[in-house]
């Protein structure tokens, strides 16, 4: 069973991302999009973290965040941005849709991962 | 209208962030000013655009889908990896253009609050001829040197709808701890 779910509409970022911490001894699902992570998670409600980019097509990463709080009902799995945006309109909006965390692109897996084991070991 | 320094500033934040977005495996990246783009024999381009109420900024990036880009863009793969499908090839352009854009649109963020990205787009370089009707007012080409080894190509246009003013100290870095994680 998959303990973090990484948001990605990139392959590149998504095999990098969900490589690494395979690498690193978790296990990774991944989703292609915001509307796929939802319907991920609601498939499967026990997963820890989600890593989640901002700018997808089909629905954003903070829309995800939200319904996931709303629409889902979680109010436990972690949820941390990993993109480019640094905006702190973007991040205001996410705090108040519970996210976690928020990562500046790129992706640099040792900065984060003892963090991330914290994460889906609470 | 776009004052002398704003365009200064336009030019220096995109030099830097090609500089900061372009390497791959810890390549070292160069990046000059050109005059014309004429002996440009790229295919494809990546585009992406950074917008405000001001202005629209479109960045892009000329690449040929041959074998030296492609070793490039697959440079951190590890010993033995097959080589990267088109897909994966494209996919590499596109989020390295997405990076480039994502430091030029976060530096440019100080200045108008309300600055936002596109998602990058892979077209045939063929549209370029179409730039012109944007009206653009400041266009800049550069010439990027990656791993000392392999050439592209890049330019900035930007379309003004009103007075754009802003002032870039050199001396003054951009204090982004990218890859870091900050908790709330």
């Amino acid at each position: 069973m998959a303990q973090i779910l990484v948001v990605d509409d990139s392959s590149t970022v998504r095999d990098e991302v969900a490589g690494f911490l395979k690498r690193n001894g978790l296990d990774v699902a991944t989703a292609v999009d915001g509307k796929d992570g939802l319907s991920k998670l609601r498939l499967d409600p026990k997963l820890k973290l989600v890593v989640s980019d901002v700018n997808m097509p089909n629905m954003d990463g903070l829309t995800m965040a939200e319904k996931i709080r709303g629409e889902l009902g979680n109010k436990t799995v972690n949820i941390v941005m990993l993109t480019t945006e640094n905006s702190p309109i973007m991040k205001e909006r996410g705090k108040a849709a519970g996210i976690k965390g928020w990562i500046v692109k790129p992706f640099k897996g040792d900065a984060v991962l003892a963090t991330f084991k914290k994460l889906v070991e609470a | 209208m776009i004052t002398d320094r704003a365009k200064a500033g336009f030019d220096r934040l995109l030099v830097a962030s090609l500089k900061s977005g372009m390497p791959v495996g810890g390549a070292r990246v160069d990046v000059e000013s050109v005059k014309e783009l004429g002996k440009v024999k790229e295919k494809k381009i990546v585009i992406l655009t950074v917008s405000s109420y001001l202005f629209r900024a479109i960045a892009i990036l000329y690449f040929r889908p041959d074998a030296a880009t492609r070793a490039y863009f697959n440079r951190s793969a590890e010993e033995g990896a097959p080589a990267l499908t088109d897909d994966e090839f494209y996919d590499r352009v596109a989020e390295c253009g997405n990076v480039v854009c994502g430091a030029f649109n976060r530096d440019l963020g100080p200045f108008f609050p309300h600055v936002g990205m596109s998602t990058p787009n892979i077209i045939d370089k063929d549209c370029m001829q179409y730039v012109d009707l944007l009206g653009c007012s400041l266009t800049r080409h550069y010439r990027i040197v990656l791993a000392g080894e392999l050439t592209l190509y890049a330019t900035l246009c930007v379309a003004d709808y009103g007075l754009v003013d802003f002032h870039v100290d050199p001396a003054v870095e951009a204090a982004v701890d990218t890859g870091e994680l900050e908790m709330f």
